[in-house]
């Protein structure tokens, strides 16, 4: 019976401790793979959209960053994106980038529409800019844009 | 004595491993499931295939660029490790269905097509050079890119390279 109740206390305590431990580490690890998923999916989509946009041509372009902000959407009911504001400031910038798309194509209101979103993303991180100084930051791109794009 | 403070410690250690192992699982499980709650349904597992394929070429490409700037790595390992890129596309590009997915994962494909033309024109090999820029450009092209020029590609790239901090690799013109 003695020799049961020590087996039993040594069993007992190391089961205790072992169970701490091995939910501590599963949380920490289960929790930094995810977040390095997130992070590693956010920033390859976001480059990969965003490449496409400067080299493709605009229904490609609106293909990829319509893709993106849609991606984005999605990834922010993951449990690891709660944090995330860097993929909000992606997402903002990427309706930026739509909005010098459709003002270059002349869809000044899907254009203003775009404009708006990106200022709601912004908002969702704790950042208001004003809608002039978002129209500053399409007039830039679409200046830009006209920069680089070859005379027709 | 010393007979059964050793039988303790033993108890206690495969008490710990056991315990350790379980809630080590449950806590795992846990976490996953509080991550993919809100995606069990059917669009929830196309955007898990789109999510899982884009973070792991993200992370390959960014592990080979890394590794290929190492002066130490030969002409044969860099060439695997951009190998590496199009055998993850090759094995999980069928899993997604969403269009726009599917053209960025074909731009990244074009970008390592680029890459291997790089590396094969930096050791020599011209006509393989040439073979994957022809596949590279009918990539791009095929994405909507507008200019498919052989200059144009490379100088992309470089530039490519330089953000990932990759210039050592192709960067000589």
């Amino acid at each position: 019976m003695k020799a049961l109740k020590f087996c039993g206390i040594a069993l007992a305590s190391g089961l205790i401790l072992g169970v701490f431990f091995g939910g501590y580490i599963g949380r920490t690890w289960a929790a930094g793979g995810a977040i390095l998923w997130e992070v590693s999916a956010a920033a390859g989509y976001e480059q990969l959209a965003s490449l496409q946009s400067d080299q493709a041509d605009p229904d490609h372009a609106r293909q990829a960053l319509l893709g993106f902000t849609d991606f984005s959407r999605s990834m922010t009911k993951l449990h690891s994106a709660q944090g995330d504001k860097a993929l909000l400031v992606d997402t903002g910038r990427t309706y930026l980038r739509l909005a010098a798309i459709e003002e270059l194509a002349g869809n000044s209101n899907l254009s203003h529409k775009y404009v708006l979103d990106a200022q709601q993303s912004f908002k969702s991180m704790g950042r208001k800019i004003s809608e002039q100084d978002l129209n500053q930051q399409v007039a830039k791109i679409v200046a830009s844009a006209r920069l680089s794009s070859p005379p027709s | 004595m010393l007979k059964k403070a050793a039988l303790f410690g033993l108890l206690f250690l495969v008490g710990a491993g056991v315990g350790s192992f379980a809630a080590y699982r449950f806590s795992s499980s846990r976490e996953r499931a509080l991550e993919w709650r809100s995606f069990d349904n059917p669009d929830g597992h196309e955007f898990f295939r789109t999510y899982d394929l884009i973070a792991r070429l993200r992370l390959a490409d960014m592990g080979a660029t890394t590794r290929l700037q190492n002066p130490k790595e030969s002409h044969e390992r860099r060439r695997e490790y951009l190998h590496l890129i199009l055998d993850i596309v090759q094995n999980d590009r069928a899993g997604v269905t969403d269009p726009a997915a599917l053209t960025l994962i074909d731009v990244e494909t074009g970008v390592t097509y680029i890459r291997l033309a790089m590396l094969e024109e930096a050791a020599g090999d011209l006509p393989a050079s040439q073979s994957w820029m022809q596949k590279a450009q009918s990539t791009l092209k095929q994405a909507g890119w507008k200019d498919c020029s052989y200059a144009h590609l490379k100088e992309i790239v470089q530039a490519q390279n330089k953000q990932d901090s990759c210039d050592t690799l192709c960067g000589k013109s």
